[in-house]
């Protein structure tokens, strides 16, 4: 294979015109979150006020608060908050969205990370080897574990790790997570980057199971038909025509153009993921963004269930981006409109 | 023959199991190729032609299975068949492992060039990187010496610019270029037998026509032996040394080029050559194959032929006929003429005597009575040249114009670009346009044939015409009215007399209705009729255009194409329309059924009073049916006449150009195709002025070399500059090359010597600009479009020679 | 549909039709037809008796709750009266021992941390799983086709503008779009229906969509047009019944989807209430005690499991029947 050198100038543009697109999602993403939250049954206020509070009292935190304003005043000046990178006052941590969500947001971005990488690390070679021996029962059982995989709960998946790994054979942690790049001081048990990254791995190997099943199976689904109608076309007759081995036929001439659905499904299995991400660190106790959002519900913490909301989406979205200019890269002839 | 064999093929089978019975795709095929022969195997979609190709390359993939046959390389047996114990077939003992034959035969000794160069090219690497690995892995070069290779191959067979080229990827090259492409990746190898399966099948006829010559070129040049797959007996006649034809898995005939033609023994080659239109004759009859292939996997018993043989007897349904020469008796297979008949000899008088025969007896086409073969009626073409135009036209374009946002959507046209970091944004919209200002007049009662390469607009054209596309400008006048200004229930009680038969008879019909459903649905939604009514009529439509009324309650895939096309035309029918616009209504279809089609459609047209607008590629069939052409090319008419007029006096260069390209089915008509050379530019940036101005070789000089002795000889300079198409040496080289005098002592001769040099230099892109800017920007060809122009009553030609005030530079200079 | 039933005894001579592979195409609706087509393939028929009988517990539940008020659960299922052990919490499978002691026949899968019995309540669970999974499926099936066929079908600027909805819609994960949903109107496992419901109508939206354009470009739309069909008579008679199958294994793999996601909303506490029982609660409460009793979190998972399998199998079955590519 050869890789192309550099990034071309009509790549770039074609990540530029990506971003433009994203623009009017993510207002929409905004405007939805918005108005959903302002759905939400009981007055902040009387929950950060006790039951006796002097009316005088309540008109001036809702004047704070901006709560006297109409709701379309109320969003545009939330919207040019959130532009400005400024996602509002969470009322039960006492400190601002933004801070922590920052806190928060690296981990369930590692967890996904990680899961992905298991998922495909497994999944693009258990699909070839499918789509190779279609038919034959190496295929079927690859396929019928795959369908197993996507009929199975995450969350599921995580309690039965737990049950096993955890409490029965003892060798991986039932709950938290460490960052691999967390402070040694901050961590307990830790002193060195050595044992941080030794911690980090022996935390994150349940959980990213337990998130990456399900991505694992429908990639190598999407892997296995790909690659079966890949080898059906007819570059490939050609490449055996010309003598080359099936080996690099396989690895060369049918792989590369049968990754582009696999992109696809990678990038609308994010939602899913992140998604997924909510019951995996409820399941695993990990303070990440799903397990903040779910406390932030309980606490009817307003703001932060926006600014946690919003935050998901823009998560997926540049997501989604990234899996684009992959594909771009992949496939010349995405970029060609760009070009002059 | 030219040199030994090379390739011995003997009684080859090949099968597959499917779920309905075992299908013999390849039944005993034997023949052998020698050393620079060009050996063609034609037959219809079906004949198993593909098929025995991939056997002899070993590329069969389950549920595939070769089970009989040997295969010699250069004498050595590379693949052969037995049977083991237990009947079932395997290779024998002598026979190559599959490793061998990879490493040792495919590529390096035989290459392939497949049908759809956009499919058979892989759309994520580079060509060069494609041909670079294809060098690397067959011949022993390596890294930049194998990249310096493939860039040279791909000079060889004409890309322009190949050292840039290299690094491009396939999307980026037109039909013919990456056809192109496939070619120096099959030389690349050098391999002494290249196999090329319907190669310029998918191309315009202008394009496979360079694409012919380009291999006729290398053939001679490179001594490699060809076998050259298609259905297509144009190509045979004008590449092949010697011909198969195929049927059912068989092959029926075997001949040299010639004797096929001139002295045809099997009745399905005679019946196939017959049903051929010609394009550089109008042949008074088309006869058409009765019937339709069989399945190959119940095939009839005796001679496969015989359900479809006029010359069949009791004896063809019982003995099969073996393949071998009626004159020597030897029965080889694969040398002199043989053919697989019980009867070759003596046939009916009048199955003798070929329309070849004839024409070649008469070449300038003309028929007299005697040469009429008295073939039955009802399957014959009628032709009358002797349409007389009568009043009014019944259809009437004026000025239309359809153009089309290549970027869509609410931020398509928006784009960005980076400037140091700093996002640009551009608001730009690319229009095509796809039909550019035609106007164009229908009578009744006549056929008029549209005809034009693909993406010449010809198809929206007839999608204005019936109002299934708005037009951007213009208008389309209907018996007097004008019907782009017409909607509601007006509009849709005019449109029923314009109707439409469509190109494809796979996505024409819905399938999930019934044949009777769909014939008809046009009185349905018009709410004609009682129930009982329109189904009377349907049993009668059916029965006009030669289906039977059992077939009401089928579903389409129970259908064969022409079968399809035919429900296609009683649906056109059912609402008695007054024109019928024909969009490529027979291109789909192989040769014998096209003749079937065309031939009820001139039947009908008689019989309802119809008149057509009949579009189509095929200048052959055009020919055949039509009483009036049209010749389009990117989105403008550039030429109308009568069908005589235009076809034995061609004005318009690109209508020259095209007549030129056509291979004629008769390998003693020689194709000249000096004339039109280039590829169709793309509609989204036409050419200024004249759109066919970059392809023209009548181009008109500037005025202020008007007349100049040296101008044609500077035009085919440039030309061959913009597509560099030579090597450049030394300056003298070059000069000599374009240039029979001395260049002459003016602006001209400094500016053509200048450029001469630049070139040398390498800085073609230097030397092209400057001879652009000198000649070809101030001419009138660049600069503005010409006028309709009437000659005389019928013609109009869309060309500055043809100018009014340029009486007299017309055709004598040109 | 509009052709019905296919007539499978379609009779053709060798020389009608045409030959190499043509003749694979099959009009390929009805009922009838898939069912044959099912029928040959053993894993999408496991896949069909399953669900059958899933939805079969699932109404033998319903009936039991509404008309007999848990009558049949007691009396069959579980035996207060005859409970030897009578309410005790956390009991194991029957032959298997825990610190909470043996296993008994009366509860087979032993008993809750409240000593409901964990069987009795799995089949009750099946209720919310079933219709969940149907009523939100038919909300995502109604809503994306409507908006994928209209856009499709005018394509344009209403194209443009639904679309860019529908993908912001896709843009949050889903799952955090219907907690923020729930949690604005309500937790009941009636807007968890409708909010899973509302998030699959851009997978809906998104096929229909795709299928329209591409039958939107086949002839006999425009020679439907060209006869002078209205736009009703296009989508009626041609658009429809040629997008059908596509939508059809989607809306079988849907509801695989939906249940699964519906168990992991009730897992988090929104959904299905307690007293009321559904197996992603069921796997919830089963948290706290997962080192005395394991198996307690086994069952509900293994349920779920195999009636999305049970889906996935047909779907998967019903691709194959349907294959598009058959077709043409």
């Amino acid at each position: 294979m050869s890789l192309r050198g550099g990034f071309p100038v009509s790549l770039i543009r074609y990540v530029g015109s990506r971003i433009i697109q994203s623009v009017p999602v993510l207002f929409i993403i905004v405007l939805v979150t918005f108005l959903l939250t302002n759905q939400i049954p009981g007055d902040p206020v009387s929950i950060f006020l006790s039951p006796g509070a002097s009316p005088e009292l309540i008109a001036e935190v809702q004047a704070r608060y901006g709560l006297d304003r109409p709701l379309h005043e109320r969003f545009i000046a939330y919207l040019f908050g959130v532009v400005q990178g400024d996602l509002g006052y969470s009322i039960h941590y006492g400190m601002p969205v933004t801070e922590k969500i920052i806190e928060r947001l690296p981990i369930t971005v590692f967890l996904t990370t990680c899961a992905f990488a298991f998922a495909i690390a497994i999944s693009v070679p258990l699909g070839v080897i499918s789509a190779k021996r279609r038919n034959k029962p190496t295929d079927h059982i690859s396929r019928i574990v795959s369908l197993i995989g996507v009929s199975t709960p995450s969350f599921w998946i995580g309690l039965l790790l737990i049950i096993i790994f955890s409490f029965y054979l003892g060798l991986f942690p039932a709950t938290g997570l460490v960052l691999p790049w967390a402070d040694p001081e901050t961590v307990r048990g830790a002193e060195t980057r050595l044992d941080i990254l030794r911690l980090s791995i022996h935390h994150a190997i349940l959980p990213t199971i337990a998130l990456g099943t399900l991505q694992m199976a429908q990639i190598t689904r999407i892997e296995r038909s790909s690659m079966v109608e890949s080898l059906r076309e007819d570059y490939v007759l050609l490449a055996r025509a010309y003598g080359f081995p099936e080996r690099t036929i396989l690895r060369k001439h049918a792989f590369r153009a049968a990754q582009l659905p696999v992109l696809t499904i990678i990038g609308l299995g994010l939602s899913t993921a992140l998604g997924g991400a909510v019951l995996i660190e409820t399941v695993f106790e990990i303070n990440g963004m799903g397990r903040l959002i779910i406390q932030a519900i309980n606490n009817q913490d307003y703001e932060l269930v926006m600014g946690t909301t919003i935050v998901f989406g823009v998560t997926y979205v540049v997501g989604v981006i990234v899996t684009d200019v992959l594909y771009a890269y992949v496939d010349p002839r995405v970029q060609y409109g760009g070009e002059e | 023959m030219t040199g030994k064999p090379i390739l011995e093929v003997t009684d080859l089978q090949t099968q597959f199991r499917t779920d309905n019975g075992i299908v013999r795709a390849v039944d005993g095929v034997s023949f052998t190729l020698h050393e620079r022969e060009v050996l063609g195997l034609v037959g219809e979609s079906g004949a198993g032609k593909s098929v025995a190709i991939k056997t002899v390359l070993g590329l069969i993939e389950e549920p595939g299975e070769i089970v009989g046959g040997e295969i010699k390389y250069k004498g050595e047996t590379i693949y052969a068949v037995e049977q083991d114990a237990d009947g079932t077939p395997r290779p024998t003992a002598d026979s190559y492992t599959d490793a061998q034959i990879r490493k040792e035969i495919r590529g390096n000794e035989i290459a392939i060039i497949l049908q759809d160069p956009m499919e058979s090219l892989n759309p994520v690497y580079t060509i060069g990187s494609q041909i670079r690995d294809v060098i690397e892995l067959n011949r022993n070069i390596r890294g930049s010496q194998a990249k310096a290779e493939a860039i040279e191959i791909l000079r060889e067979v004409g890309i322009p610019d190949p050292q840039k080229n290299y690094s491009e990827y396939p999307h980026e090259f037109s039909g013919g270029q990456r056809q192109r492409i496939m070619i120096a990746m099959a030389l690349a190898c050098e391999p002494s037998v290249i196999i090329a399966d319907e190669p310029t099948t998918a191309l315009d006829v202008t394009v496979e026509g360079q694409i012919l010559d380009l291999v006729t070129d290398l053939r001679n040049k490179y001594d490699t032996s060809f076998i050259w797959v298609t259905h297509d007996m144009s190509v045979v006649a004008e590449l092949c040394d010697r011909v198969n034809v195929m049927y059912l898995g068989e092959i029926v005939e075997s001949a040299p080029v010639r004797e096929i033609f001139y002295e045809t023994k099997h009745p399905y080659t005679q019946a196939l050559l017959r049903s051929i239109p010609r394009p550089d004759v109008k042949q008074d009859e088309l006869q058409s194959i009765a019937g339709v292939m069989p399945s190959a996997r119940n095939p009839p018993a005796g001679c496969r032929f015989h359900t479809r043989c006029p010359a069949a007897k009791d004896v063809c349904q019982q003995v099969t006929p073996p393949l071998e020469d009626p004159e020597s008796n030897t029965g080889s297979t694969t040398d002199g003429h043989t053919v697989r008949c019980l009867q070759y000899e003596p046939f009916e008088a009048d199955y003798q005597e070929s329309t070849y025969i004839a024409n070649k007896a008469n070449p300038d086409g003309i028929k007299t009575d005697s040469q009429l073969p008295e073939a039955d009626e009802s399957e014959t073409i009628d032709e009358s040249d002797a349409f007389e135009k009568t009043g009014e036209p019944i259809l009437s374009l004026k000025g239309v114009r359809k153009e089309f946002n290549t970027n869509s959507g609410l931020l398509g046209p928006l784009s960005v670009s980076f400037s140091r970091g700093v996002p640009q944004f551009e608001w730009s919209n690319d229009v095509v346009t796809a039909v550019d200002d035609v106007s164009l007049d229908v009578y009744p009662g006549e056929t008029l044939g549209l005809v034009g390469e693909s993406g010449c607009g010809k198809s929206t054209l007839a999608k204005t015409i019936v109002r299934l596309i708005e037009p951007t400008d213009g208008s389309v006048m209907f018996d007097g009215e004008t019907l782009s200004d017409l909607t509601g229930e007006p509009l849709r009680k005019k449109r029923r007399d314009i109707q439409m038969v469509f190109q494809d008879p796979h996505s024409s019909l819905d399938p999930r209705m019934t044949i009777g459903e769909i014939i008809g649905e046009p009185m349905r939604v018009n709410k004609l009729y009682d129930k009982e009514t329109r189904r009377k009529r349907v049993y009668e439509l059916l029965e006009k255009v030669g289906l039977n009324k059992e077939q009401y309650n089928r579903y389409p895939h129970a259908f064969s194409g022409g079968q399809r096309q035919r429900v296609n035309l009683a649906r056109a029918l059912s609402i008695d329309p007054k024109v019928v616009v024909c969009d490529e209504p027979v291109s789909a279809l192989d040769v014998s059924v096209q003749a079937q089609v065309l031939s009820i459609m001139k039947d009908l047209q008689t019989e309802f009073d119809l008149t057509y607008l009949f579009i189509s590629h095929d200048l052959s069939v055009i020919r055949q049916i039509s009483d009036r052409i049209a010749v389009m090319y990117l989105g403008r008419i550039v030429e109308v006449g009568s069908t005589s007029d235009v076809f034995s006096d061609p004005k318009h260069p690109y209508t020259r150009g095209l007549l030129e390209s056509i291979p004629v089915p008769d390998p003693d008509v020689d194709t000249n195709r000096e004339n039109l050379s280039g590829d169709v530019p793309s509609p989204i940036n036409p050419p200024s002025g004249c759109h066919f101005n970059p392809r023209c070789t009548a181009f008109i000089e500037p005025e202020e070399y008007a007349g100049h002795p040296l101008w044609d000889e500077t035009l085919a300079f440039i030309r061959a500059v913009e597509r560099r198409e030579f090597i450049a040496d030394s300056a003298s080289a070059v000069h000599e090359m374009f240039f029979t005098k001395e260049l002459s002592n003016d602006a001209l001769g400094s500016i053509v010597s200048e450029a001469i040099d630049l070139v040398v230099d390498g800085e073609w892109e230097t030397a092209y600009e400057r001879l652009e800017s000198a000649f070809l920007a101030p001419s009138i060809c660049t600069q503005s479009v010409a006028e309709y122009n009437i000659n005389g009553d019928e013609r109009s030609v869309l060309c500055h020679r043809y100018a009014p005030d340029r009486a007299g530079f017309g055709e004598e200079t040109y | 549909m509009a052709s019905g039933t296919v007539d499978e005894t379609v009779e053709t001579t060798p020389s009608e039709r045409h030959n190499d592979g043509e003749d694979l195409e099959k009009s390929n609706s009805g009922v009838r037809y898939i069912l044959t087509q099912i029928h040959k393939d053993t894993s999408a028929t496991i896949g069909l008796y399953v669900i059958l009988f899933v939805v079969a517990v699932a109404v033998f539940a319903s009936i039991d709750y509404y008309i007999f008020d848990y009558a049949f659960a007691e009396r069959f299922l579980y035996h207060p009266e005859r409970d030897a052990a009578g309410g005790q919490r956390l009991l194991p499978p029957v032959g298997m021992e825990s610190i909470y002691g043996p296993g008994v026949i009366e509860h087979p899968l032993g008993t809750d941390h409240r000593g409901r019995d964990i069987f009795t309540r799995m089949i009750y669970g099946t209720r919310i799983a079933i219709t969940a999974g149907f009523a939100a499926t038919s909300i995502g099936l109604v809503g994306g086709t409507v908006i994928g066929a209209v856009s499709g079908y005018y394509g344009g600027k209403v194209d443009d503008l639904l679309q860019r909805f529908t993908e912001a819609l896709y843009a949050i994960p889903f799952l955090v779009l219907i907690i923020a949903f729930m949690t604005a109107f309500g937790r009941d496992v009636t807007y968890a229906m409708v909010g899973v419901g509302i998030v699959s109508i851009p997978v809906f939206n998104r096929l229909i969509r795709s299928r329209v354009v591409s039958v939107r470009e086949k002839e006999y739309i425009a020679a439907a047009k060209v006869a002078g069909a209205k736009d009703y008579q296009v989508i009626l008679y041609h658009i429809i019944p040629n997008s059908f199958s596509p939508v059809l294994v989607q809306a079988t793999l849907q509801i695989g989807v939906s249940i699964l996601i519906i168990a992991g909303l009730s897992f988090l506490g929104f959904g299905a209430q307690p007293p009321t029982p559904s197996w992603g609660q069921m796997l919830a409460e089963s948290r706290d005690y997962m080192l005395p009793a394991p198996m307690y979190s086994v069952w509900p998972g293994l349920a779920i499991l195999i009636t999305v399998f049970a889906f996935n199998l047909l779907g998967d079955g019903l691709q194959d029947a349907l294959d598009p590519r058959i077709e043409n």
